[in-house]
């Protein structure tokens, strides 16, 4: 029935509806105000994005419905020097005691313009790592959820306080950034998450460990191939409290390094992502001798989507897109553990996604989609929990920018 | 022993030419970048026509100016400029191709200034320009 409901309200766009005006179709987004002409090194913008989730667990036999975030941008030009910002409430609410929500700024920095090609940013941001972690507006990418390898093995959005300097050559098209940023807390690692939880996120980041990040892009006509890495400490405890732990401290100390590269291709209404990570975590066992975490001693992920916008072939010119995909992921999250690990089989996951999208403009889009998984087989030292190795899940997706 | 070393050794030599190869008609396919540099004078950047002799379009780079310009020779023999920075956050973009590229969310541009990829929603600012019997002249 909820199904319905949902499924109703989800298609209700895609019919006949009166055209926007050409007011708004000028509108833009806010951010574009920082570089209209009239104002262009003086500025204050507004803006923001947000999406809605529907999700159906089969096996759970469980839905939600959820306002997943709501974002609000605000930014301002200085001259050659801009403020950015993103102020994220996640499920809508934030109430005390209760589970869940959370209210969070996602980037807060300051950008230094130096010349056309290269700028500082300082602040809390977003290093170049993956395609999503940089560019997450729910309508820039396929499907209700953003895919599981990019939330997983590259936690996105992994966003630390740091400095980091980004350029491009001057007469061949390669950009490249180098970034110093907080390191990892490895004694927040959570077994199921990777690296994830061990994130500050800006919040009382332990400076003793600090990380490397890079990235190098290139362009080959409408391809663009990227590979970027990450190198960072774990262990920001003070030595002392660190040696009793067993563990390694300093700016390196108890590393987790990151390798990555991605290829994006779009033209003639096909789309096309590849993406590869794998992780690496040496001195897991320390981890996990210190805090019972069950941290893997490496975890990869990749995924392949190709998507076709069906209007383009019906030679629809007015920036609607009707964009129906096909994504494979593949990741496993315990694909080496250390002798103190046990191996977990239901972290070793295939996952098929194919949904459609519909974009009445570039700024607003609604989805849906549907995802198959299939795992290996739960380990009864870990839990004698009933496990299923299979799962269908139905998301109903809606997501805006502004 | 020895086979695996032979063995080792072929795959490390099969692999480092292979990727020299590939490399090496990768950067062959890549035509480097137009760039003319400039000096700003007054809010004017002049260019010399005889800019133009190698393309239609020229990536115009002044000093103290924090961005690039895109001076596109037109087939009417006009020009047209556009200033290089995303309409959506202001990043620089790049050319690639026949398109203008932001490295920041992905945004892409053609080379009328137009976006043929969202986030951004405007066309690439224009600026003027005029034509004097030798020069392109444009008003920042």
């Amino acid at each position: 029935m909820r199904f319905i409901f949902f499924s109703a309200f989800l298609f209700l766009p895609v019919l006949p509806i009166p055209a926007i005006s050409e007011v708004q179709q000028q509108s833009g987004t806010a951010e574009d105000t920082l570089s209209t002409s009239a104002s262009f090194m003086n500025a204050t913008a507004i803006g923001g994005y947000g999406s809605f989730l529907y999700h159906n667990n089969r096996n759970a036999e469980s839905a939600s419905a959820d306002l997943e975030r709501m974002v609000l941008f605000i930014g301002h030009k200085f001259g050659s020097i801009s403020f950015f910002s993103e102020l994220e409430v996640e499920d809508a609410k934030v109430s005390g005691g209760e589970e869940g929500g959370e209210i969070a700024f996602e980037q807060a920095y300051l950008k230094f313009n130096l010349d056309p090609q290269h700028y500082i940013t300082a602040g809390l941001f977003l290093p170049r790592i993956g395609i999503l972690n940089e560019n997450h507006l729910p309508n820039t990418f396929n499907g209700s959820e953003r895919t599981q390898v990019e939330t997983y093995i590259i936690p996105s959005t992994w966003r630390e306080i740091g400095v980091g300097f980004y350029g491009g050559l001057s007469s061949f098209p390669l950009n490249y950034s180098v970034a110093l940023v907080n390191g990892l807390n490895s004694g927040s690692f959570k077994h199921g998450t990777g690296i994830r939880e061990g994130r500050f996120e800006g919040r009382n980041a332990t400076a003793n460990n600090l990380a490397l990040t890079g990235s190098l892009q290139t362009y080959l006509g409408s391809i663009k191939f990227q590979a970027s890495g990450y190198y960072g400490g774990t262990v920001g405890l003070p030595s002392r409290q660190a040696d009793s732990f067993h563990l390694v401290s300093g700016i390196f100390g108890t590393p987790a390094v990151l390798g990555e590269a991605d290829i994006q291709y779009e033209e003639n209404g096909f789309s096309i992502r590849l993406l590869g990570v794998i992780v690496s975590i040496p001195d897991a066992s320390n981890i996990n001798g210190a805090y019972t975490s069950n941290t893997p001693k490496s975890e990869y992920g990749a995924y392949a989507e190709i998507g076709y916008d069906v209007l383009n072939l019906m030679g629809a010119a007015d920036g609607k897109r009707l964009i129906a995909f096909i994504r494979y992921e593949k990741l496993d999250m315990n694909s080496a553990i250390p002798e103190n690990g046990i191996l977990d089989g239901t972290l070793n996951q295939d996952h098929c996604i194919m949904g459609l999208g519909y974009w009445p403009n570039d700024n607003v889009t609604i989805k849906a989609d549907v995802r198959f998984l299939f795992t290996g087989n739960q380990n009864p030292a870990l839990s004698s929990r009933p496990y299923t190795t299979h799962n269908v899940f139905l998301n109903l997706g809606m997501g805006f920018s502004f | 022993m020895v086979r695996r070393e032979f063995i080792k050794t072929t795959c490390v030599i099969c692999f480092t030419g292979g990727t020299a190869a590939a490399l090496s008609t990768f950067l062959s396919s890549c035509a480097l970048l137009p760039v003319y540099t400039a000096k700003a004078d007054q809010g004017t950047i002049s260019v010399p026509l005889s800019a133009f002799q190698g393309g239609n379009i020229q990536i115009i780079r002044a000093q103290d100016i924090l961005y690039d310009i895109a001076l596109k020779k037109e087939n009417n023999g006009a020009f047209s400029a556009f200033r290089l920075l995303c309409t959506h956050a202001s990043n620089s973009l790049t050319l690639s191709g026949d398109r203008f590229l932001c490295s920041l969310h992905g945004s892409t541009f053609d080379q009328e200034g137009k976006v043929i990829h969202g986030p951004a929603k405007r066309p690439l600012e224009q600026l003027k320009t005029r034509l004097t019997t030798d020069w392109i002249i444009i008003t920042l």
